[in-house]
């Protein structure tokens, strides 16, 4: 009987899990999470602090679901440490996991930018369900928040946060709001929205320091600026949590290197999701997609790999959706052009759409506003598509319109 | 499994599908009269593209290794055991549009309620709108074998093709087997 260890109970680990179970009834799966909720969707988190949603409502799959699966599941436990060579996990309760082979499905943790105050009480960061719960508490006793890094959790806690009825301001260093999906034009639309829903947005600036009073952060300090907050909410990024692969001694880069079949630097040892450094499908450079469907799919094909079938995994390209403020957008590619490129546009009103063009391939797409058909552009990025006539930006554009190719 | 298929050569681009689909699966009213005074206005999950002359009835193609399942991230997108169709729980869905973005189709809808809206073959209905409504008879409810049997009888003679066995076959072979069909 294999014995298949995962550590991580987010989409990837889950769908790894799910995966092991279906093509091995037999084999003994156990999961480990640090976290102490069960697989939840972190989709949810913003409504929970929003109001819209309790934090029960964003489980996905709890114990019984699991049991069903036979899937053992030691959620609240951290592995402290592996043994590739013994072939074992050790947890911080002192124990000790054996596995045949092993899954770092570890996620990704947020960045924590040095600043002076950042240790604050007060000072939040939103990734998991329990600092969703704990940004709710804060919220209650808030009467005004900032929240650092206008991307897409810093806009949409900042949109929960006015909800909940605090003066919000959004300080974002970079030129325009969610610099990494957007460009100029599409940002000016979203930043327009989101100050129309009551909410200061301060872009081009860095926040120098916390202010803080007795240990407790009382507002943000920009160059010649201060603005007042009881509660601040860090959003400045994501990076690969690889501090578990890295004490084994596994290859580490913008995550855990891993090879066309998902396996990391050490024979055996497998990774997938945010944690893993895959390679753009486009470029086939070293890229962390870091997105809820890339980890699912990575999880797949991870535990088929594990479970001895030899399945290749392409890649991933960076793409992105999202809706805030009432804006939908879908970002796949490379939206901001290279000398070389070609970009088309078209805008009416809020509503905007973007095509890259890299000599005769589609390499980047931007949808804004209206999202209908954004899949079938991105299918095209993704298939590195010659163009031809295709008009992408055409409002008859449709699935019609590539076949008709 | 029934699915809904193709004939390419008869859709003359009417819409008809379009229309019976948004007033039976979107409307409140259920009549023509009622719905098109409601608003927001009803939308159809089925799509008429294509130049005349070349028009093609799109809708949801229940995939079988489906990337709109893997990109749901809040269990909104689910599959019928039984069936095998996709379908939404709208309560479920929070409206972040990844099965949008993963849909290389393009057939699921941001609604105006935000939330995702497709094709679910008009599951609990004896068949699906489109189907029923289409004057034209180029839209047909069927099993793989069930269409291919339609296929055959239209070209006067049993036709053999290289496929594989029932649900064996992804949805976008739906459209390429109407290729290759006529």
């Amino acid at each position: 009987m294999t014995k298949y260890l995962i550590i991580g109970q987010g989409a990837a680990g889950t769908s790894a899990a799910r995966t092991l179970r279906q093509i091995d009834p037999l084999a003994s799966v156990t999961m480990i999470s640090a976290e102490s909720d069960w697989f939840y969707s972190r989709v949810d988190l913003p409504d929970i602090i929003a109001g819209k949603l309790s934090p029960e409502d964003a489980i996905l799959a709890g114990r019984e679901q699991f049991d069903a699966l036979k899937i053992e599941c030691r959620i609240g436990e951290t592995a402290r440490r592996i043994d590739p060579a013994g072939q074992a996990v050790e947890l911080s309760s002192g124990a000790r996991v054996p596995y045949d082979k092993l899954l770092l499905a570890t996620g990704s943790e947020p960045v924590v930018p040095p600043m002076p105050g950042g240790g604050a009480r007060g000072v939040h960061y939103l990734w998991t369900l329990a600092d969703t719960r704990r940004i709710l508490e804060a919220s209650r006793a808030a009467r005004s928040a900032v929240v650092v890094g206008a991307g897409l959790i810093g806009l949409k806690t900042a949109l929960a946060l006015k909800e909940r009825g605090l003066e919000v301001a959004v300080v974002e260093k970079m030129l325009h709001v969610m610099p990494q999906q957007l460009d100029e034009t599409a940002a000016a639309i979203l930043a327009d929205k989101v100050q129309g829903a009551g909410i200061q947005v301060v872009t081009g600036m860095q926040v120098n320091a916390l202010e803080t009073v007795d240990g407790k952060v009382t507002g943000v300090l920009l160059e010649q600026r201060r603005i007042v907050a009881d509660m601040v909410v860090i959003a400045v990024g994501v990076r690969a949590n690889v501090a578990l692969g890295r004490g084994a001694g596994l290859e580490v880069g913008r995550g855990l290197v891993t090879n066309e079949f998902l396996e990391t630097s050490a024979p055996g040892i497998y990774a997938a999701g945010d944690a893993a450094e895959i390679r753009d499908l486009l470029t086939g450079a070293p890229i962390v997609p870091a997105t809820w469907g890339v980890a699912v799919e990575q999880g797949k094909v991870a535990a088929l790999n594990m479970a001895g079938k030899r399945i290749a995994y392409d890649g991933a390209i960076g793409m992105n959706s999202v809706d805030i403020a009432g804006i939908p957008m879908i970002s796949v590619g490379t939206i901001n052009p290279a000398a070389d490129d070609r970009q088309f546009t078209v805008q009416s009103g809020d509503t905007y759409r973007k095509v890259v063009v890299r000599g005769k391939q589609v390499n980047g797409v931007l949808f804004l506003g209206n999202v209908r058909q954004a899949g079938v552009a991105a299918n095209l990025v993704l298939r590195r598509a010659e163009i031809g006539e295709i008009d992408i930006l055409s409002s008859n554009f449709s699935f019609v319109s590539v076949m008709a190719q | 499994m029934k699915r809904i298929w193709v004939d390419r050569e008869k859709c003359v681009g009417c819409k008809t599908c379009e229309l019976r689909c948004a007033i039976e699966r979107d409307s409140v009213g259920k009549t023509l009269y009622s719905a098109v005074q409601e608003e927001p206005k009803p939308v159809p999950r089925v799509g008429v593209f294509g130049r005349t002359g070349a028009a093609f009835p799109l809708q949801c193609r229940h995939c079988e290794d489906a990337p709109c399942l893997a990109a749901c991230p809040s269990g909104a997108m689910q599959r019928d055991p039984e069936t095998g169709l996709i379908f939404v729980q709208a309560d479920r869905c929070r409206g972040c549009w990844m099965c949008v973005m993963a849909c290389p189709m393009g057939v699921i809808i941001p609604s105006a309620y935000k939330t995702a809206m497709k094709c679910d073959a008009c599951r609990h209905m004896e068949a699906p709108v489109c189907v029923s409504s289409c004057p034209t008879g180029a839209l047909l409810f069927e099993t793989e074998s069930g269409y291919q049997k339609v296929l055959a009888e239209k070209r006067g003679r049993l036709a053999l093709f290289a496929r594989g066995g029932e649900g064996g076959a992804s949805g976008v072979v739906g459209i390429e087997f109407v290729r290759e069909g006529h």
